[in-house]
């Protein structure tokens, strides 16, 4: 089937009529429209192509990931915790990275389906809960205060999701993708950087991040686009 | 209209002078799409004024994306993909104030009508016939037959799958069929 029928056809045309509208007003809109964003700071970083905002989203996000990670590596890396760090590194980055490049997602393809976003968010809370519930099969004990790690997380979070806001050209998954993002950076620089293995530790001040970021900032943002 | 001067120059060599800054060219593209634009989301959104918002707002997000143009991409499958992706997104907000929102929303302003009664009440036909149909098979109405787009490239705005796309249009003809059974027969 190519075309509708010609009856259907005939009857519809006769009703199309394109509407009345003042082109030129519209035009200055559209322009003084742009002219305003364009002097906005940073506007530059938004017009820029897709690619290159999500390689300067993904890469400062691995920047700080990478600095953390060589200036305060945790101290109990050995046969038995390694490959276990690694797989929940591995995974975190993985999810990490996917939650960014989503996240900026320009307007002309077409939108993924809005249960992805929510997928996504939901993938980063049992993703990083996981990593808190299943520490490397050593001895647990008290570890330090979960207050610190929790600071550290959402303090090594925030820049890229700030970045990621900057660089959004206003695509409605943005905000909870960028929270998610956040979420994952957090929870992946303190896995790199905190040895403790106590399960209130890890739950409160790491799986804490990702909840402060994902529901916390995506409550927010959900309550601001209903306004 | 917009008075520019007409140019022979494709919409892809326009959009590419644009990313290198050329501001006349997105006035021709403006020229060649705001009219199409207007047409698409007047029929989606039943006023004039929200198409209005729609339609600058494609072209603010045209300007943004100018330098993710490829060479070998078409402008109209991208142009259209925005302007979808920014009625859709009306469509979710104005769902989402539905569910939590106790006030009455206001009525949308009505759009412009052709002249004379029989006309009036044929629009009115079809465009209730057309708003019965889900909102996916209304999308496919709209880009294929009311914009004369070929499938292929209804299914690239819509993220779909030619075959997708071709089954959601015979399921929506059958049904404004249906639905204008009366009046065809008339």
């Amino acid at each position: 089937m190519s075309k509708p029928e010609d009856d259907l056809e005939a009857y519809v045309r006769g009703a199309d009529r394109p509407p009345d509208v003042d082109y030129q007003a519209l035009l200055r809109d559209v322009e003084a429209q742009i002219a305003g964003a364009e002097k906005k700071p940073l506007s530059w970083l938004r017009a820029r192509a897709t690619w290159a905002r999500r390689a300067i989203a993904i890469g400062a996000a691995f920047l700080i990931a990478g600095v953390v990670g060589a200036a305060w590596l945790r101290s109990d890396l050995d046969d038995r915790s390694l490959p276990h760090v690694a797989v929940a590194i591995a995974g975190l980055a993985l999810l990490l990275s996917v939650a960014a490049f989503e996240a900026l997602r320009p307007l002309h393809q077409p939108a993924r389906a809005p249960w992805m976003r929510f997928a996504i968010a939901a993938a980063t809370l049992v993703a990083t809960c996981a990593v808190a519930a299943l520490p490397p099969m050593v001895e647990p004990g008290t570890g330090p205060s979960w207050s610190p790690c929790l600071f550290f997380g959402l303090l090594t979070g925030l820049p890229v999701y700030l970045l990621l806001r900057i660089l959004d050209r206003g695509s409605s998954s943005g905000p909870l993708l960028g929270a998610c993002a956040a979420g994952l950076l957090g929870n992946l620089v303190l896995e790199l950087h905190c040895p403790s293995h106590d399960p209130q530790h890890l739950m409160i001040g790491h799986f804490g991040v990702a909840v402060l970021f994902v529901l916390g900032l995506g409550s927010l943002h959900l309550l601001l686009r209903r306004r | 209209m917009v008075a520019v001067e007409g140019s022979a120059e494709t919409d892809e060599e326009l959009m590419r002078r644009y990313a290198r800054g050329d501001q006349t060219a997105f006035r021709v593209i403006f020229e060649r799409y705001a009219p199409m634009l207007m047409r698409l989301t007047v029929r989606h959104l039943r006023s004039e004024e929200l198409a209005r918002e729609v339609v600058q707002q494609t072209f603010f997000q045209l300007h943004a994306a100018r330098n993710d143009f490829r060479l070998d991409a078409k402008l109209r499958p991208w142009v259209f993909t925005i302007a979808m992706n920014l009625v859709r997104e009306h469509y979710r907000k104005r769902k989402r104030r539905k569910e939590t929102d106790l006030e009455e929303e206001k009525e949308p302003q009505r759009i412009s009508e052709p002249n004379g009664l029989e006309q009036r009440e044929r629009v009115e036909r079809v465009r209730a016939a057309v708003a019965t149909l889900p909102e996916s098979q209304r999308e496919v109405v709209e880009l294929h037959w009311f914009e004369e787009r070929p499938f292929a490239e209804v299914a690239a705005i819509l993220g779909s799958s030619e075959g997708a796309v071709r089954v959601r249009a015979h399921r929506a003809y059958q049904r404004l069929k249906e639905l204008l059974r009366e009046e065809l027969a008339s």
